[in-house]
């Protein structure tokens, strides 16, 4: 299995539609290959929505899209059984969260009981319905988006769920440059109906059990787990970032490290996905985050202050 | 943000400090072994217990230190000076470790025990010691106290060379070198003024120190407590030992006075002259026969008045470079080492103070009155001298109490008048002035009298101590041509003035007499020593034997371990030696960056660029693939110094060609 030859054609694909953001892209083709999902947080317009699009199409998987609001039920992600008049039975009807990749848009706006509904079939892989299980597809990706703007009407999501995501990544606003390019592109067509699939939901699922064969040597991860270790102590932090971090950090590292054609990781992989992988599961203290302090700005501090193995 | 410091910058610190402090040898071999470490291979992974351990055994070895030169020698608490002149050697060990550590840096917890109750939830914070302890290396020096430029110039030069490799980035080495210039030149200036509001200083407090307090040591004058009320506090501190003394109880004098004034006694027309030297350590006083004892006393500044037995007529082996006398019979001397000892003969059939005077019958008018009602009282008029005494020592052991108490009653201040009179209590210069003045009274020629009862026996010296509160004051009368001690102070005033004893006082004898010995040792050894000497080093050996051994005990594990895994090897890296020579250069790799992508972004010409890559690869290679055992460690270090070398080789034709140069250390 050939990670760097996907990567290259999945970002590829990609970047044909999203332009100037190859650093995301780079990042959350990693998050799929390791299995994590995503959470995309940015100002609205940004191309959250396109950039996950865009990865749907690139694979050739199942792409479905909820629209988070506070009125949406469970049943609304998870499905629902219906009584079936011809078969005098209840059949079960699959919703939105029955696919390869799933865009749960705004999902700070939903009622945390729908939000913990989409969050445990990502922990678990699985919904339960009416006491019966129903399995996801093996290759299950969520791409939450969320608007650091909007305060009113949204549920923030609580910390133990901010921990389920593995990344937290925002696109930014690209340059000028590119911005002008981005109006040339959409004007004849918008680009995403012009691309087509590179690889496919197999491929993903045999690069997921590759990455288990990109080593580790032990001065890496303990060097991981120092970086997530020194979230814990760190001044102005209420709430440090859990082992699940360090699992998380491992994986990324490891499907950065394949991305660039290595089989074993090396520190400089860990210190890139560093911020994204830890930032969004600490919690400041309200002082520091009221003086305007942020998380990421806290863990790059870390990453620039732990000695690397040598 | 951790740092490396320029090579050999501790060694250089080390090797100043013992030039500073005259211990150049030792500083010179402690440097060589804090250096070790470039050239021996061996490293271990120590962790933070480890670097507790060896830090707190340095903070004992201090205590230690501060506890002897307390208790131990005459310095008291001028003495921390001297430990901090001795820091490095204190806290070497500390920093040996860590350059014996595969990190080479030092856990903050072993320098802060706030640190070690938080570990449990807090990541290791580390620092390498390197610069702070080129600082404390510094301070020592300092206190070492040389007062020359050449130590003005080396603490420049040490300066300069420490912090070179701080300069801000991107700054012109011109720029640099100004505001170096500008702040060096200030504190020259500022030292300079330091140095004169210091001695200012020091006048006045020494001036009102001699007034009110040392009055003790001035042979002219003799400040009592008379007036003075509330307890007299007087120390356990043991001033001088005596060894081969015959008769017991003995006096030692160390000053006469004839003059009685404002609760003063002033020792008048009373002039001292050179007492001849004898060969190179003896001095003849005078002439006699008699038996010798053994004396020996601490100095201070070199300066002191010798406690000697009455008919003192000859002192030997005093190695110092004065001696005086004058003719009530004391005797001081000056220009000498810390601590002397010498022997002394007496011969008390020969009188050698000069005879009596009219002044040694004066009385001052203001108490005239009360003397003669006291001296009536006793019944000591109309007897010959020798009764007079005898009845005015009866006298006071009868009617007289002993006291260190004395309360303000009446709420003035206490006279003597209100001694003999009233309450009848006081200590001994009560009874020594009221004595002299009542024999005068009486007809008597007389003179007051200081010094030291020898009277304590130390079993653990096996000789005679005296301690300050052993110090005493009693008459003279002139009594059938004879100067005779008259001691009026009631007998029992010994123990009145052992009462006190606090519990440590064994503990502070024992101090008191290491330190003794141990003078005593170097003064009989290298008698032209000033100041500290090397031989202070023998206190380090046992400690630096038990580091040594903890050390090679717990590394025998550790290396092992290291062997199995290259993870936690921890042995030199092979490209440490290009990461030095890089920062030599002026590339200093941060701590926290990954070497592969920091070697690949260095501004080098293409042809090193990618030997550099490849070096790069081969080490990430090295380093973190867990299933490779290509390339090994000695083709990368290999390969790693060509590199090196090269680099070094095209920055040397860069700075020989100017033109093909741009930006700060580009190569």
């Amino acid at each position: 299995m050939d990670l760097q030859s996907l990567h290259r054609r999945i970002a590829a694909n990609v970047e044909t539609v999203v332009l100037g953001q190859q650093v995301t892209v780079r990042k959350l083709v990693a998050a799929l290959v390791a299995g994590g999902h995503v959470l995309l947080e940015d100002f609205p317009g940004t191309g959250k929505t396109t950039l996950a699009k865009a990865l749907a199409r690139s694979v050739a998987a199942e792409f479905k899209r909820v629209q988070f609001t506070p009125d949406l039920l469970p049943s609304d992600i998870v499905g629902m059984s219906i009584y079936s008049s011809q078969t005098s039975q209840f059949a079960f009807h699959p919703g939105p969260v029955f696919t390869h990749l799933l865009l749960a848009d705004e999902i700070n706006r939903a009622s945390p009981r729908t939000q913990s509904a989409l969050l445990e079939a990502m922990a678990e892989g699985q919904v339960s319905v009416d006491g019966t299980r129903h399995a996801l597809p093996e290759l299950f990706f969520v791409v939450a988006t969320q608007n650091p703007v909007e305060f009113h009407g949204t549920y923030p999501l609580p910390e133990a769920q901010m921990d389920r995501f593995a990344l937290k990544l925002s696109l930014g606003y690209v340059s000028a440059e590119q911005e002008v390019e981005m109006l040339s592109a959409q004007n004849a067509k918008h680009p995403l109906e012009r691309i087509s699939p590179v690889a496919s939901v197999d491929e993903v699922l045999a690069a997921r059990k590759a990455l288990a064969n990109v080593r580790m040597s032990d001065a890496v991860k303990r060097y991981a787990v120092d970086l997530v270790g020194a979230t814990r102590g760190a001044s102005g932090v209420t709430l440090g970032a859990s082992p699940r971090a360090s699992i998380a950090l491992m994986k990324l590292a490891q499907a950065l490290a394949a991305f660039d054609g290595e089989e074993f990781v090396s520190p400089e992989h860990v210190q890139e996905i560093a911020v994204e992988a830890i930032a969004h599961r600490i919690v400041l203290e309200r002082n520091r985050s009221f003086a305007g302090a942020s998380a990421g700005a806290v863990v790059e501090e870390i990453v620039k202050s732990v000695a690397v193995p040598v | 943000m951790p740092v490396k410091t320029p090579p050999f910058l501790v060694a250089l610190g080390l090797v100043f400090w013992g030039w500073a402090a005259g211990l150049l040898l030792p500083a010179l071999a402690l440097a060589l072994v804090i250096e070790s470490p470039r050239i021996a291979k061996a490293r271990w992974s120590f962790d933070g217990k480890d670097f507790e351990r060896v830090a707190d055994l340095c903070s004992i070895a201090f205590l230690v230190l501060m506890a002897w030169q307390w208790f131990g020698s005459r310095n008291g608490p001028a003495g921390l000076v001297v430990v901090l002149t001795w820091l490095p050697i204190v806290f070497i060990a500390i920093l040996l470790m860590q350059r014996f550590d595969a990190r080479n840096a030092t856990p903050l917890s072993a320098l802060f025990w706030s640190l070690r109750r938080r570990r449990a939830n807090t990541p290791p914070r580390s620092l390498p010691l390197d610069y702070p302890f080129f600082c404390l290396c510094l301070v020592s020096a300092a206190c070492a106290n040389q007062r020359s430029m050449w130590f003005f110039g080396g603490l420049v030069l040490l300066a300069v060379y420490a912090l070179y490799p701080l300069r801000a980035e991107g700054r012109r080495f011109g720029t640099w070198g100004v505001a170096l210039g500008l702040a060096l030149g200030l504190a020259y200036l500022l030292q300079i003024g330091i140095l004169q509001a210091q001695e200012q200083v020091e006048s006045f407090v020494m001036e009102y120190l001699r007034d009110r307090v040392f009055g003790r040591s001035d042979p002219f004058r003799a400040h009592t407590a008379i007036g003075d009320v509330g307890r007299v506090k007087l120390s356990d501190r043991i001033l001088f030992r005596v060894a081969g003394a015959k008769t017991l109880p003995l006096k030692l004098r160390d000053g006469t006075f004839n003059v009685y004034a404002h609760d003063s006694w002033f020792a008048q027309g009373s002039n001292f002259r050179p007492v001849p030297p004898e060969g190179a350590s003896s001095w003849v006083i005078g002439e006699g026969v008699g038996p010798s004892m053994q004396i020996s006393t601490w100095l201070m500044r070199g300066r002191a008045m010798l406690p000697l037995p009455p008919g003192t007529f000859r002192l030997d082996g005093l190695n110092v470079g004065r001696v005086e006398a004058n003719s009530f019979g004391s005797v001081r001397v000056s220009e000498g080492p810390d601590l002397v000892l010498f022997s002394v003969r007496s011969d008390l059939a020969r009188e050698r103070d000069a005879g009596p005077e009219p002044a040694d019958l004066q009385v001052p008018k203001r108490i005239e009155a009360a003397l003669m009602q006291v001296l009536t009282e006793a019944g000591g008029q109309g007897l010959p001298p020798a009764g007079v005494a005898r009845t005015l020592q009866r006298f006071f052991q009868e009617r007289f109490a002993y006291t260190l108490k004395l309360d303000a009653r009446e709420g003035g201040r206490r006279t003597l008048e209100r001694f003999l009179l009233d309450d009848r209590r006081g200590h001994c210069e009560y009874f020594a002035s009221a004595a002299t003045l009542l024999l005068r009274a009486a007809g008597v020629p007389a003179r007051y009298a200081t010094g030291y009862v020898v009277e304590e026996w130390s079993p653990l010296e096996r000789q005679f101590v005296v301690r300050a509160r052993h110090a005493h004051a009693w008459t003279l009368a002139w009594i059938d041509g004879r100067w005779r001690e008259v001691d009026a102070t009631p007998v029992g005033w010994f123990a009145a003035e052992a009462e006190a004893e606090p519990a440590w006082r064994p503990a502070a004898d024992f101090f008191s007499w290491l330190g003794f010995a141990f003078q005593r040792w170097r003064v009989s050894g290298d008698e032209s020593d000033e100041g500290m000497s090397p031989y202070w080093l023998l206190a380090i050996i046992p400690l630096a034997a038990w580091v040594a051994w903890r050390v090679t005990r717990r590394n025998r594990v550790k290396l092992q371990a290291a062997t199995a895994s290259p993870d936690a090897a921890a042995g030199p890296s092979p490209i440490e030696p290009l990461l030095e020579r890089l920062e030599a250069l002026g590339f200093r790799r941060p701590a926290a960056a990954p070497v592969r992508p920091w070697l690949q972004s260095l501004p080098l010409s293409p042809a090193l660029q990618s030997a550099a890559t490849a070096v790069a690869h081969n080490y990430a290679r090295w380093r973190f693939d867990p299933a490779t055992t290509e390339p090994s460690a000695d083709s990368l270090r290999t390969q790693a110094t060509d590199l090196a070398q090269r680099i070094e080789a095209e920055a040397a034709d860069a700075s020989r060609d100017p033109s093909s140069r741009h930006g700060a250390p580009a190569v």
